[in-house]
């Protein structure tokens, strides 16, 4: 009886260790915000909070379609080539030729899901590493962008359009409200769709996927067009924000969301699509920054401060990883000699 | 016959014509002025415009010259320009106009050129001037700009004298050394009035509008009596502009450098309080000097392109109206 007993806390333990690393970037953006909420006085103001929301919304957008194109094993390095263009030409469409604005952000979405089809194609089409595709169609898109600028920006944007990162809910900015379903939608999708499974099969063992008799350049075409639409409706929401269509626009994003994607548990390598964690990683990202500017922190420690915590968070998602398998490994052997008695 | 004679008349007419031809090519001398710009953003870039017209205004306008300019762009990375630099010089031009990525790591750029025999008209001059240098030409000078700056706020306090200016600086990227001078020369000016400026926050906005936006918006509350944010540029001005107009603050003084068209136009709406530089139009005069440099007749060591315009709400209609000169 006592035995039982004591196996069922050691297994309630377990299950609980097992869901904290399993969600380890929920765990570390707690400890961070515990942190931070003892050593500066504002960062658990409400304005605060929205404003940290506010300030990762593109990023978690983008990361959000970043994952996917992760978790199939395959990488982007077009991202910041393709935010630029399309939220220029989303600008142009509005300003020089009086485009309606929802009319105006389909485009721009339609030209995101172009663009990662492009890339999709390239992929599958001729066997080339997305890395070099991706980086390739980078230049090209930001090529594109400067040819179509000349490296001037576009500003007096419709009202309307301002709108989308003007406009509040009670105290909160409509960019963080729509983030909410677009999270909801990405977990859905990765957690309970046959869509989902088939990427992550993809990532994890994309022999098996085409003995499956999966579709595999559909697949990847798939993936790629939704993670260009995400980045288009990130350039439509740094566009609004930023109040005008820079030619620099999203150059900083890349590493950043990359980091996130990662501290947030999917591998660079693939066959694993964790949406909450990739929230969460953003958040830890987002944090940082807005805690050491509260904080005050010299703007060139600030530098070295942001890498040591990424460092820490990646050292922490292997560490925890092995855990993890070593938890399942001891779990499965306890199993056995169970069955075995 | 008579058609022999017609082809023969017409050749030797070709011929002629040829040789004419050839006579007035001879007297048309080609020069090649090779650009090594460290970034083009939208400023180089407009800078680069203007030189592109006047290099055009030129070409049809003087008969003895025909000028052939080539662009490169750095693209900030101190490595990239070292090749651009290498690059240009196999083409053998009469004179290379600079605009380092940083001061000292550029320097092997600059040294490949001097070694090549070409002189050069350092458009991001160091202070004191690097012996390669043939030509310092200020155009977007640090020097000038940081006096202009400091007796914009030295001349605000006077209008003030009960104003504390408690300041957060964005600086650029800290990869490029040249602009840190904006912020660093009120951080001098705050060491000698530290009873009226002091500084709370700083910051490196990597020229990017997002970022200053991000950075402002957390300043604002952790300095709730943050009074004046400071930009290394029109670009990052705008974050701050956004920050403050969503938070309603019309409090708080924002400054840039560039004189972009969007700064005026955001001092005009009073979203800025100042915008620094001179006229990116007149940087065609940086091929002036260039051609100056080849045939010989301009030999200064400087060239300073004037003026330097500090526009706030008190002169941006003059500005706008050309009347300031």
């Amino acid at each position: 009886m006592t035995n039982l007993t004591g196996s069922a806390e050691h297994g309630g333990i377990a299950a609980l260790r097992r869901v904290l690393l399993l969600n380890k970037a929920v765990l570390f953006a707690l400890i961070l915000a515990v942190v931070l909420s003892v050593a500066s006085p504002y960062f658990l103001l409400q304005q605060n909070i929205v404003a940290l929301l506010e300030q990762i919304v593109v990023m978690t957008i983008v990361a959000l379609g970043y994952t996917l194109v992760l978790a199939t094993g395959e990488i982007d390095l077009s991202v910041g080539g393709m935010i630029a263009l399309i939220g220029f030409v989303i600008a142009k469409l509005m300003t020089t030729y009086g485009v309606p604005v929802p009319v105006a952000i389909i485009a721009g979405m339609a030209l995101g899901a172009a663009c990662g089809a492009l890339n999709a194609t390239m992929v599958s089409r001729f066997g080339l590493p997305s890395f070099i595709v991706t980086l390739a169609t980078g230049a090209l898109f930001t090529g594109i962008l400067y040819i179509l600028s000349n490296l001037v920006p576009v500003s007096n944007l419709p009202p309307g359009f301002l709108a989308i990162s003007r406009t509040k809910i009670g105290p909160i900015p409509l960019p963080v409200i729509l983030l909410v379903p677009v999270v909801i939608g990405f977990y859905v999708v990765a957690t309970k769709t046959v869509f989902g499974q088939h990427v992550i099969a993809l990532g994890g063992n994309p022999e098996a996927v085409r003995v499956a008799g999966i579709n595999i350049t559909r697949l990847r075409l798939k993936v790629f067009m939704i993670a260009g639409a995400c980045y288009a409706v990130a350039a439509v929401l740094l566009t609004a924000r930023s109040a005008s269509a820079q030619i620099g626009a999203g150059s900083n994003l890349l590493l950043i969301v990359i980091t996130a994607v990662v501290i947030g548990g999917t591998p660079l390598l693939g066959g694993k699509a964790n949406m909450i964690g990739t929230l969460f990683g953003c958040l830890i990202l987002g944090m940082i920054s807005n805690g050491m500017n509260l904080l005050g922190v010299n703007a060139n420690y600030q530098i070295a401060v942001q890498g040591l915590l990424i460092l820490f968070a990646l050292v922490l998602d292997i560490e925890s990883t092995k855990l993890l398998l070593r938890l399942d490994k001891r779990s499965m052997l306890r199993r056995r000699q169970a069955g075995a008695l | 016959m008579v058609f022999t004679r017609t082809c023969f008349r017409a050749f030797t007419f070709s011929v002629a014509l040829m040789a004419s031809g050839l006579a007035h090519a001879e007297d048309v001398r080609t020069i090649k002025i090779a650009f090594s710009v460290d970034v083009l953003d939208d400023t180089q870039n407009a800078a680069t415009q203007a030189m592109h017209k006047r290099v055009d205004e030129l070409n049809a306008s003087r008969k003895d010259v025909k000028i052939e300019f080539d662009v490169y762009d750095a693209q900030g990375s101190v490595d990239k320009q070292i090749s651009d630099v290498q690059t240009a010089l196999i083409k053998q031009p009469n004179v290379l106009i600079f605009s380092a990525v940083d001061s000292v790591g550029s320097l092997p750029a600059m040294q490949a050129a001097k070694d090549a025999g070409v002189p050069i008209l350092d458009r991001r001059p160091t202070s004191p001037v690097s012996d390669l240098t043939t030509v310092a030409f200020y155009s977007s000078d640090e020097n000038r700009y940081s006096k202009a700056t400091t007796e914009w706020i030295k001349g605000y306090l006077k209008a003030h004298p009960d104003s504390v200016l408690k300041i957060g600086a964005i600086y650029g990227a800290p990869a490029q050394t040249a602009q840190l001078l904006r912020i660093d020369a009120i951080k001098a000016l705050a060491a000698e009035m530290p009873d009226r400026i002091q500084f709370v926050a700083e910051g490196y906005g990597n020229w990017l509008t997002a970022t200053a936006q991000n950075l402002s918006q957390d300043w604002l509350l952790a300095y709730p009596d943050i009074n004046y944010i400071a930009t290394a540029n029109d670009i990052m001005a705008l974050g701050v502009s956004n920050t403050l107009i969503s938070a309603g603050r019309k409090d708080i003084l924002v400054s840039g450098y560039d004189l972009t068209p969007d700064g005026v136009q955001r001092v005009k709406d009073g979203t800025q309080s100042l915008t620094i530089g001179t006229s990116i139009a007149d940087n065609g005069k940086t091929i002036d000097v260039a051609l100056g440099i080849v045939d010989g007749s301009f030999k200064d060591k400087t060239y300073y392109l004037d003026p330097v315009y500090a526009v706030d709400a008190g002169n941006v209609d003059d500005f706008l109206a050309g009347k300031i000169k």
